[in-house]
């Protein structure tokens, strides 16, 4: 898989680590609910169309980047960051 | 439409000697074809090992067996064929260790159960450790094993060499392993055979297994299951059991629930065949590497997941090579074999890691999922539990850690400790 760095261009795989799909935490000022902290965390990473992920692209630029990939196809879309 | 009566014959070593002399004709299909009845008392949807074998346990624990399974493709032919098919109850947290461990048990007599060979070969699990700390982590799980009744051993560099003799210690290495974790009753099944032996005893006590049946929606009134809609037709149902593994979401969303689950693939490989040289399995476990040696002679390699979500059943390059290469530390010899067959799979992880064994939001819906690359091992505890709960409506101790709600309430089970990131379980 090459990965569509938007410092660096396309690169291997291997010189990202995967954040995981982009999480949109609750703020940390004490006014989520339980329930809302389950769905951030836990309901993240589902399947179907493209997904926005972060990797880190620790061997060039080591910035975490923001891009849009197909589970299925592995095609990516470059996301407005 | 076939008649059941084949089915209903007994296998015997006579019966294969017999039939090799008529040249193998007469031998009659393991599942019959017919048509759907218009209701069944159960539908499990997933004709895998897991899905088979709540069927099996249904018809032979709980006398129910106006049963059907609905494969989408044929039985077997997902993860169930996928796996190394490698058995073993190491785990340190208790749910986990407690299922695991009551499915070791379960293999060990399955053969007879099922009437045909499912090829359990206790030839012993071995999990390296790679320093000090490492082994003190494995003693203290090879202490909970044994304080619940497991066996369990931990292997000095020595005592492991004269175990393995094959394995190489002694190379620049950077991952030395400074001994292991022993289960010798963990080892390998025939994971084709499982699939089938279920399938043919619960053929045999009156379940109905359809192939080429997909489930695409579900008929639900007022919160209750009502019914499973498939190219053959609405089949009402009393209960519905989803069991199909990397396809849980995409089910899930068809009765209108979500899962927290990631889909991420795994592969495995196999070498071309050659002398018996390794008689265990072993665990590389900087970074993962799980190695095995079939009866036929070949190596069977697998490790971790792809490291990122994926449907694509199309591994990445750089996770076989890492395998490959940490299969070549611990066996050097390994680098000059080639490989047969590699392959890949969709695994359902969830977000710590476990299975996802109960109830769902809608009423007479169950779910297992969630297994992951961990779900072979379990198979026959998870039907013989999700048979009971389907059958008395209570579910057994064993199942009750593993409820979906524990993703809500915080009551998770992280083996790992890894914490909300699939990808890394």
């Amino acid at each position: 898989m090459l990965i569509p760095c938007p410092n660096c261009g396309p690169r291997a795989e291997e010189e990202f680590a995967f954040g995981g799909p982009v999480r949109e935490l609750p703020p940390l000022d004490g006014t989520a609910d339980a329930k809302a902290w389950h769905r951030a965390l836990h309901g993240a990473g589902r399947a179907g169309g493209a997904l926005p992920e972060v990797w880190y692209h620790h061997a060039g630029c080591e910035c975490w980047v923001t891009l849009r990939r197909d589970l299925a196809s592995h095609a990516f879309e470059k996301a407005p960051t | 439409m076939e008649s059941r009566e084949g089915n209903r014959v007994q296998y015997s070593g006579a019966m294969v000697i017999a039939k090799a002399l008529g040249r193998n004709r007469g031998w009659r299909p393991i599942v019959a074809a017919r048509e759907p009845n218009a209701r069944y008392d159960v539908v499990v949807i997933g004709g895998g090992a897991h899905g088979l074998a709540v069927a099996h346990y249904l018809a032979a624990r709980h006398g129910i067996t106006n049963v059907a399974v609905l494969e989408a493709g044929w039985i077997g032919s997902g993860n169930t064929a996928r796996n190394t098919a490698i058995v073993r109850s190491d785990y340190l947290l208790d749910a986990s260790f407690r299922l695991k461990h009551f499915a070791l048990g379960l293999w060990e007599g399955l053969a007879q159960e099922l009437n045909f060979n499912v090829m359990y070969s206790p030839r012993g699990y071995v999990d390296l450790a790679h320093s000090d700390g490492e082994l003190e982590h494995m003693t203290l799980r090879a202490n909970a094993m044994v304080l619940r009744g497991a066996e369990a051993k931990v292997l000095d560099r020595a005592a492991l060499q004269a175990r393995v003799p094959c394995l190489e210690l002694d190379a620049p290495s950077r991952y030395p392993i400074s001994g292991a974790l022993v289960q010798e009753k963990g080892g390998v099944v025939r994971h084709d055979a499982v699939a089938w032996g279920f399938a043919r005893q619960a053929s045999r006590q009156g379940v109905d297994i359809f192939q080429n049946c997909p489930v695409e929606g579900f008929e639900i009134a007022a919160g209750r299951l009502q019914a499973v809609l498939t190219p053959k037709g609405r089949i009402a149902c009393g209960q519905a059991v989803i069991s199909v593994a990397g396809q849980s979401a995409v089910l899930a969303g068809h009765a209108g629930f979500e899962l927290p689950l990631t889909p991420v693939n795994v592969q495995a490989c196999v070498t071309e065949p050659v002398k018996p040289v390794l008689d265990c399995v072993i665990n590389y476990n900087a970074g993962l590497s799980y190695v095995s040696q079939t009866d036929k002679g070949e190596f069977v390699l697998g490790g971790a997941t792809d490291g990122y979500g994926s449907q694509a059943r199309r591994g990445s390059f750089a996770r076989l090579e890492d395998v490959l290469a940490r299969a070549a530390q611990m066996f050097p010899f390994l680098s000059r074999l080639r490989l047969m067959r590699h392959w890949s799979g969709t695994a359902d992880m969830t977000m710590d890691g476990n299975a996802i064994i109960g109830e769902t939001p809608v009423a007479g819906l169950m779910i297992n999922a969630g297994w992951g690359y961990a779900g072979f091992k379990a198979t026959p505890a998870v039907g013989w539990t999700l048979a009971e709960r389907l059958a008395t409506g209570k579910s057994p101790d064993l199942l009750l850690p593993f409820a979906l709600e524990r993703f809500a309430t915080g009551a998770l089970i992280d083996d790992a400790g890894i914490g909300p990131y699939p990808w890394l379980h």
